[in-house]
């Protein structure tokens, strides 16, 4: 899977948990960058990515993620495995 | 505390923590030697098993480690601070179910900061078996870490990711540090001894007569008793972090102007910054995660497990273990309202706004009846007299303590919180030139001599 698309299909995971078309997340974006991005959200934004790549994200995985990008790294790890 | 500062300002950085440790140390030594071995046992015992954690390549083994390392800890606490419960709990126990009298077990010592020392060498244990860091491989540092005197009676709670890497290059105070920090250590005087003891005092005696006090003598007390933890816990927080920053080290801040919650998640996201950003880390996230198919369940599982420990961990009271629950029941009756209190919002505006911060604030004053009564029988105490919606008692105690009085501590109260971020911001983050500073410091040393309510208590969360 391209770069291009892999974060294409993320930024579709955040939209359709922000319920907002207009999100567009980078690397560096963190939980502070988005208004109501709590542990509640996170928690849908995780299971989303589960269901929209079929990979299973752990909770020692989650703990370990301070931003998009190491999303963005632990997707593709999984997915190329 | 003088001689410690200039002894470090005139220490090479990489050396700095050797003072640093030999005076954390010999302050919590003062203690009594019993809680400094055990001080000394629980840096041995976290560092060994962090080393092991990372040692360890299989996962299972990890774990194994983990468990040992948060089982020890817990123990420590269990027989240093919770035989007391335990032997109450028992005591309950065996009368329920016709059994003789419970043998009490024999109470230890308390030691002193035992709750956040542990927090913080097991927040530690946490991150090396998450992979967050790896272990700090030189015991000093790590004693250091642990025993760091300016906070490890009351906090903040610091995290190792945060503080570890300070150890070994600790910054050099300059002039604009230590003006900085006395302007906020003298803040911190002025919010115990003005604010905190002044209204300290009202609230003591209003708990003292439970059980002939009336509704409105109540709500005075509780809202009075909201704002004297918080200028009391808030006012140690920012002295711990004065006197850190002399010795040339940052500690994270404790609180977010709390009074402005709009609801019980925001109350938790600006009180005591330290322990709920610990048990979100530590306790609610890898709960939640774990249980992450069972959807919104899970986070009703994570918020009542995590705030049952928060309640406990506060104190070996039943008092504390209702406190978590109440604010677990509360915070999973807004995760089920919360659309429609996002639509209230947007319909309302402004006016939602300003009465839900309103609604909070008496919320968590009637929670903080589970803090500050002694036990569970004064706790009914309290809410029977609540019950009693005559003006007779209150216009009796106008009368007793004088009107000019009460109203004396309503405007201290309004002034306060009125003023309270303003001037805390600007402390903060001043931009002001040494005459401004001066100013600022003198008024401030005027108001606590002429104000102060001096030799009444000691801080309100020394005793977690």
């Amino acid at each position: 899977m391209s770069n291009e698309e892999l974060t294409a299909r993320v930024d579709g995971v955040f939209r359709k948990v922000f319920k907002n078309e207009g999100i567009s997340v980078h690397r560096e974006t963190t939980a502070k960058d988005i208004a109501g991005w709590d542990s509640i959200t996170h928690l849908d934004i995780i299971s989303g990515m589960e269901e929209e790549f079929g990979v299973e994200i752990t909770g020692f995985e989650v703990m370990n993620m301070n931003d998009v990008g190491d999303l963005y790294d632990l997707l593709t790890q999984k997915l190329e495995a | 505390m003088l001689i410690t500062i200039l002894v470090v300002r005139f220490t090479a950085a990489q050396w700095r923590w050797m003072p640093l440790l030999l005076a954390s140390f010999f302050f919590y030594s003062l203690t009594g030697i019993e809680a400094f071995v055990l001080l000394l046992g629980s840096i041995l015992f976290t560092y060994y098993n962090a080393q092991k954690i990372a040692e360890s390549v299989n996962m299972t083994k990890r774990y194994r480690w983990l468990l040992v390392s948060v089982c020890g800890q817990i123990l420590i606490l269990g027989v240093f601070k919770y035989l007391g419960f335990f032997n109450g709990l028992m005591q309950g126990v065996n009368a329920l179910l016709h059994r003789g009298p419970w043998n009490d077990w024999e109470l230890l010592i308390l030691p002193l900061g035992i709750s956040f020392y542990t927090f913080q060498s097991m927040g530690y244990v946490f991150d090396v078996y998450y992979k967050i860091r790896k272990p700090e491989m030189h015991l000093g540092k790590y004693a250091l870490f642990v025993s760091f005197f300016p906070q490890i009676q009351s906090g903040p709670i610091g995290r190792s990711k945060e503080m570890m890497p300070q150890w070994s290059n600790i910054a050099t105070p300059h002039f604009e540090d230590y003006r900085w920090a006395i302007q906020l250590f003298v803040w911190g005087l002025l919010k115990k001894f003005v604010v905190a003891d002044r209204l300290g005092n009202y609230v003591d005696e209003v708990y003292a007569g439970a059980g002939s006090m009336g509704t409105w003598v109540w709500l005075f007390a509780l809202a009075l008793y909201t704002v004297q933890l918080y200028a009391d816990f808030s006012a140690y927080s920012d002295m711990a972090i004065a006197s850190a920053k002399m010795l040339g080290i940052r500690l994270p801040e404790n609180f977010d102007f709390p009074y402005k919650a709009a609801n019980i998640t925001d109350f938790w996201r600006r009180w005591h910054l330290s322990l709920s950003g610990w048990l979100r880390d530590y306790i609610y996230t890898p709960l939640l995660f774990s249980k992450k198919k069972w959807k919104k369940w899970a986070v009703v599982y994570a918020i009542g497990i995590t705030f049952v420990i928060c309640g406990i961990w506060h104190g070996a009271n039943m008092t504390f273990v209702w406190f978590g629950v109440v604010q677990a029941a509360i915070l999973i009756f807004e995760l089920f309202t919360k659309e429609w209190r996002a639509r209230q919002s947007e319909r309302f505006g402004k006016v939602y706004h300003g009465l839900s911060v309103l609604v909070t604030f008496w919320v968590i004053s009637f929670c903080f009846i589970l803090f500050r009564a002694e036990d569970m029988q004064q706790v009914m105490v309290v809410l029977k007299d609540l019950m009693h919606t005559d003006f007779v008692s209150f216009s009796n105690y106008i009368a007793e303590k004088n009107a000019s009085r009460i109203l004396g501590v309503l405007a201290l109260v309004v002034l306060f919180l009125g003023l309270n971020e303003r001037w805390d911001l600007r402390l903060r983050q001043t931009k002001w030139n040494s005459r401004q500073s001066i100013w600022a410091v003198s008024g401030m040393l005027v108001l606590l001599v002429i104000m102060g309510v001096f030799g009444k208590n000691d801080f309100i969360y020394f005793q977690f």
